[in-house]
């Protein structure tokens, strides 16, 4: 009989262990995530301006969009280290590019990760108030127009979720089965509804003067908006909003032109918009849009360089022989541009390099690496240089160009053109009409050289297919939206013409 | 206890591998009916690997390094560098020479468990079984100087220190019923539950400049700008699996069986909707020979049909695949210092499920001859449902952004089908010659019936740089099918080229692509199935020999019919090349195979079936010959048994491939079969000794 209570003893313990073990029930399987929940957010204010930084991150990867936009160009050749180095980059500079190609499709998946990370602040603006939240939003729209922007210069008619009945933007990120739904929205319907729009608001909610130097300020969303009107030629309102920056804004031209691209000029009373990179954190090639560092940089480098001022790199972007003899005698613009490397070596002691694939002789000096930096992790990747994406000079050959083509004034044209050549030591321009509109292109040239934006200027003044070798009329004045993309997306949407 | 050291086939000490393990058990009956088990486990192992499996690796930088390059400059001593040869391509064995790493595991797992018995048919057993593993991990990367713009270039030292801590437990309880009814009936029933649950936490730091560039002084404690590589996440994970279960078997004289498993799974890996799974199973036996109608047989010792049906669940997909996370990467600039902000992780997919593979077999074995000869065969349908991938997705979600990662999603059904066949002989064990034989095949038919998309497939993997995915799971197709240009032979003129399709950058001696969607263009659009990884037939043999006091054994494996994709070359100009490139086209009528070498624009390297290689191939897997002393030897040591043996593992591998190892793959369900230089299988040979006491 002991032993009998004894075995029921045991019995009733591990019975009661077995529903022990069942009373945890379902919950057991219901567990938090330990980093944040995205549907969560939003709570303070901290939480949106972590969520802006996360939007301003993607700026960094524009530098694919400057390298090819100069490449695309006439003002520079891929280069390289051979005709099969980078073969995406080999393809745009010769005009022979496919809908595949592995640079169309980082930059058409860089600048929509840049459209998401802001939306995404966007689609949470009411959750949470505090003082000062129109300048977050303006921040986060200025963004949105800012990548928008390069993917309709690139591609065109591009997805947006659209509000069926009001026709706005929907404020929202496109999620996981949104790409079997959203269609290409056409290129104006963009700029209007979404560019544009962010673009006045952020003009009306952002100061001149931001709080940290690197954010979005009002003087960058109207220089902005006055070249996305000038894109669609709609010339009164690109004259009206870039005149009120020059008149008002607090900017103005840096004296000495050889200084302007100096990493300790960075930021200057010039740079209107600045995107900021720094050599303390870099990444791999496996993925480039991680660097903190500007990547375009070590990609313009001279190959296997060594000597005084720069740093080696891998010999992309080299200017052609054309660009560098189209500048005007004593522009002293020319040579900060541009750097003959055997002139340079016969200056200098102990300069040695290796001539790569397209050698010209030139370098794109504006965005050569220079000594100095970390560069850390990697040293090709991770270059200090910002890029500046938006320059007063821009703004006032901008302001010509609309005032001129706009037949506004011709009388202001020329002084805001004038302004930019005596900087660059040559004489004032008294030409008008047309050939005026020559001389703004020109300058336009010479003074921008080097910085991504000759490509779109030839195509939306419809010159592209004169200086361009290759260049087709009605086909690519677009690039093709890339065959992998179209296919992700349900193979819905009709690739550009001529592709 | 033991202790094992390995080095590695290439590399030697810098790509080896030892391991400590020390172990107790405890085993008693506390009563009768009370059952008491515990052991312990200590396992500590020590890592150091190369860069493998991937561009970059060693065995990929020695594949493409120029044989004309000196290992090291005569006049100096130092290693030479990798010019000209694009900005990947490195010397070897200063990459080996650079290359510091360990990982050191410390891992300790247990077990205990108590069973009892009550009321004659009832057992109730409880096993509690945890693992703890704390992983350490330092590597250290020397300023290194490899050649003008090489991508492994380091301009500032730096080390990473890594910890990593690993818990998990699995708590099972059963109830078991067992009982006879009569002489003729038994019944079993299983009621139980088991809990699982994973928990961890990653840590890890990278610090510079360490000083005298020297390995010995690599530690974070010497470093500058010490970045803490988990500041986008807290790094830490809880994932668990919550099961109950049912099982009945009913078995009538050995004659008729009968079973049936119902079992409902929770997992914390899917959303709240979708979080838990049923999964019933059921099997029918009849043992023929048991039947009276049969009679006796003199050869026919055993005769079993069977047949059975069952779903399992699959959830093993990262944690957190179903929510959004702010885990990603988010840094800028402000006022000239990098700052970090939150941005969101993988892409989320809040509807992902269960996975469920629903097998029917249906089987015969047989046992002949006075069990001589044993057969089992057996016809099987594999049914995955809601299959569990990762494949790439469309760009305007946003998956490229740092930190970021496409969503998992239930990617469709796969059917593998096919007939299993299995025949054994094995002489009359009581003579001093014995040998047994066992041969084994397997037919398969692969075939995916249908994608969860719009589209109809999802493609992955990858090849060479910047193409397209060169794999799809599409409806019709065995999963992973290989899709790209076909080729028909090499243009031997321009005649032959401006007759063709307009084909970009093409000349005399370039490979000839089919105009397959026949638009007189040659475009991303033409391209099609060539052939895939899966083998349509895989077969084994044993062989087990035994002669008095020696024995031997083999063991050969063959794989037919599964294609492989070389992917380890890298089109610059002056790589080395694969001896195959001395056949190539050289002028009109030189060859139709192997194009002609280029250094300007090609389109020889578009993924094609020029890439694609029969991957069949024939192993011997492993032999061994063996002498056991006879016992009357032993008794003067004092030991029981001691036998010596001579073993060699994968003696030879007949194969038409070109690469190293026609049975290395990635995997991964869509992209498998692709060689980016897979670390070979070495040949090793054993000499060893038995001892028991």
């Amino acid at each position: 009989m002991r032993k009998r209570s004894y075995t029921l003893k045991i019995t009733a313990l591990f019975l009661l262990l077995f529903l022990g073990t069942n009373s945890c029930s379902d919950d057991f399987v219901d567990v938090d995530s330990f980093d944040e929940d995205s549907e969560n957010f939003f709570n303070s204010e901290q939480d949106y301006q972590d969520a802006l930084i996360a939007a301003y991150d993607m700026l960094q990867s524009t530098y694919l969009n400057v390298l090819l936009g100069e490449i695309a160009s006439d003002n520079t050749l891929a280069g390289g280290e051979s005709a099969t180095d980078v073969p995406g980059i080999q393809e745009i500079d010769d005009m022979v590019h496919t809908p595949v190609n592995q640079q169309l499709r980082d930059i058409w998946s860089w600048m929509f990760a840049g459209v998401n990370r802001a939306n995404y602040i966007l689609e949470f603006k009411d959750k949470t108030d505090f003082p000062g939240k129109e300048t977050v939003l303006a921040e986060a729209r200025f963004l949105r127009a800012y990548y928008y922007f390069e993917l309709v210069k690139w591609f065109g008619d591009v997805p947006v979720l659209l509000d069926p009945e009001t026709g706005d933007p929907v404020d929202a990120r496109l999620l996981f089965g949104d790409q079997d739904v959203v269609d290409r929205t056409p290129a104006k319907v963009v700029y209007e509804k979404v560019i544009e729009a962010d673009l006045i608001y952020a003009a009306e909610n952002l100061p001149y003067v931001q709080t940290e130097t690197g954010r979005a300020t009002k003087g960058a969303a109207q220089a902005l908006l006055g070249k996305v009107y000038l894109y669609q030629e709609k010339f009164p309102e690109a004259a009206s909003v870039l005149e009120d920056l020059i008149n008002n804004g607090p900017y103005d031209l840096v004296e000495d032109y050889t200084t302007l691209f100096e990493n300790d000029n960075e930021n200057n009373v010039e740079s209107v918009f600045e995107v900021q990179y720094t050599d303390v954190e870099g990444a791999g090639f496996g993925c480039l849009q991680c660097s903190e560092g500007n990547v375009a940089v070590g990609f313009n480098g001279i190959r296997n360089y060594s000597g005084p001022e720069f740093e080696s790199g891998f010999s992309f972007n080299v200017p052609t022989q054309e660009v560098y003899e189209g500048f005007e005698p004593g522009d002293v613009r020319r040579d900060v541009a541009i750097l003959d490397i055997e002139a340079w070596a016969a200056e200098n002691d102990g300069v040695s390099y290796v001539e790569g694939f397209e050698h010209t002789g030139y370098f794109n000096r504006k965005y050569l690496p220079r000594q100095g930096g970390l560069n850390t992790p990697d040293a090709n990747l991770t270059k200090p240089n910002n890029y500046r994406a938006i320059r007063y000079a821009d703004v006032l050959l901008m302001a010509a160009e609309a005032l001129n083509r706009g037949g506004i004034s011709d009388e202001r044209a020329r002084i805001y053109l004038n302004e930019v050549r005596r900087r660059a030591s040559l004489p004032e321009i008294q030409a008008a009409g047309a050939q005026l509109t020559t001389a703004i292109y020109r300058d336009r040239r010479a003074e921008l050289v080097g910085e991504g934006h000759r490509f779109f200027d030839l195509v939306r003044t419809e010159r592209a297919a004169d200086a361009i070798p290759g260049f087709q009329t009605s086909k690519h004045e677009l690039f093709p939206i890339p065959s992998i993309e179209i296919e992700l997306a349900g193979n819905r949407w009709e690739q550009n013409p001529g592709y | 206890m033991s202790y094992l050291t390995q080095d590695g086939i290439i590399g030697g000490g810098k790509s080896n591998f030892n391991r400590y393990t020390a172990r107790i058990n405890f085993n008693t009956d506390l009563l009768d009916n009370l059952k008491v088990v515990a052991n312990g486990l200590y396992t500590g192992t020590g890592r150091k690997t190369l860069p493998e499996n991937a561009l970059g690796s060693v065995l990929f930088n020695a594949l493409n390094n120029s044989p004309a390059f000196q290992v090291r400059d005569p006049g100096t001593g130092e290693f030479t560098l990798s010019e000209g040869l694009g900005n990947e391509v490195i010397n070897p064995l200063a990459q080996i020479t650079n290359t510091y790493n360990k990982t050191e595991v410390d891992r300790i797992s247990g077990k205990i468990g108590a069973a009892y018995s009550f009321l004659n048919d009832f057992t109730l057993e409880s096993n509690f079984q945890f693992n703890y593993a704390e992983v350490k991990s330092k590597a250290f990367f020397p300023t290194v100087f490899y050649g003008s713009g090489k991508v492994f270039n380091v301009d500032r030292n730096f080390v990473t220190e890594g910890k990593n801590l690993f818990r998990d437990y699995t708590w099972d309880t059963f109830l078991k019923y067992n009982r006879d009814f009569g002489e003729d009936h038994n019944v079993q029933a299983t009621l139980g539950m088991s809990l699982f649950r994973t928990s961890g936490q990653f840590s890890g730091a990278t610090g510079f400049d360490i000083p005298g560039n020297d390995y010995m002084n690599a530690d974070l404690d010497n470093a500058s700008d010490v970045i803490d590589n988990f500041i986008n996440t807290t790094g830490k994970f809880d994932s668990r699996l919550l099961s109950y279960f049912l099982r009945a078997q009913y078995n009538y004289k050995d004659k008729y069986l009968l079973s049936g498993i119902i079992r409902r799974d929770g997992s914390s890996n899917f959303g709240p909707r979708n979080r838990f799974g049923y999964f019933p199973s059921g099997s029918l036996g009849w043992v023929l020979t048991e039947e009276e109608f049969m009679g006796d047989s003199s050869w026919l010792d055993f005769m079993k049909l069977r047949a059975s049906y069952g779903i399992v669940g699959n959830d093993r997909i990262a944690t957190n695949a179903f929510r959004s996370v702010l885990s990603g990467e988010a840094a800028y600039v402000f006022d000239g210092d990098l700052v970090f902000g939150k941005a969101a992780g993988a892409i989320s997919n809040p509807e992902i499920q269960w996975e469920e593979q629903k097998t029917l077999d249906i089987g015969l074995d047989l046992r002949l001859f006075n069990d001589r000869v044993d057969i089992t065969a057996d016809y099987f349908q594999r049914r995955t449902e809601d299959l569990l991938v990762t494949p790439p997705v469309s760009g305007i979600l946003g998956a490229a952004a740092p930190g970021s990662a496409p969503p998992v999603v239930n990617a469709g059904i796969v059917e593998n089908k096919g007939f299993e066949f299995a025949i054994g002989y094995q002489t009359d064990r009581s003579r001093p010659f014995t040998a047994s034989f066992n041969y084994n095949v397997t037919f398969l038919d692969n075939e995916v019936i249908s994608v969860n998309n719009g589209v109809g497939f999802i493609p992955g993997g990858s090849f060479g740089v910047g193409q397209d995915p060169p794999a799809r799971m599409e409806d019709g197709k065995p999963l992973g099918y290989f899709f790209g240009l076909q080729t028909d032979g090499v243009f031997q003129n321009q005649a032959e080229v401006d007759a063709h399709a307009t084909q970009a950058n093409a000349g005399p001696g370039d490979l000839r692509f089919v105009d397959i969607n026949g638009d007189c263009i040659i475009e991303n659009d033409d391209r099609t199935d060539i052939g895939n990884p899966i083998p349509d037939a895989t077969m084994g043999l044993n062989i087990a020999l035994n002669w008095n006091q020696w024995d031997f054994t083999a063991y050969a494996f063959a794989s037919l019919g599964n294609e492989i994709v070389r992917n380890y070359e890298r089109n610059q100009p002056l790589v080395n090349r694969s001896v195959y490139t001395l056949s190539r086209w050289t002028g009109e009528g030189s060859t139709n195979t192997d194009p002609r070498v280029t250094t300007g624009a090609t389109s020889n390297t578009l993924f094609s079936d020029y890439f694609v290689e029969d991957g069949s191939f024939l192993r011997l897997q492993n032999v061994q010959f063996g002498y056991t002393f006879p016992a009357t030897f032993n008794e003067n040591l004092g030991i029981d048994q001691l036998r010596f043996y001579l073993s060699a593992n994968n003696l030879f591998t007949l194969t038409e491939y070109r690469g190293y190892d026609p049975a290395a793959s990635s995997g991964a369900p869509i992209g498998a079969g692709i060689d980016p230089g897979f670390y070979p299988v070495a040949r090793t040979y054993l000499l060893g000794v038995n001892f028991k006491f």
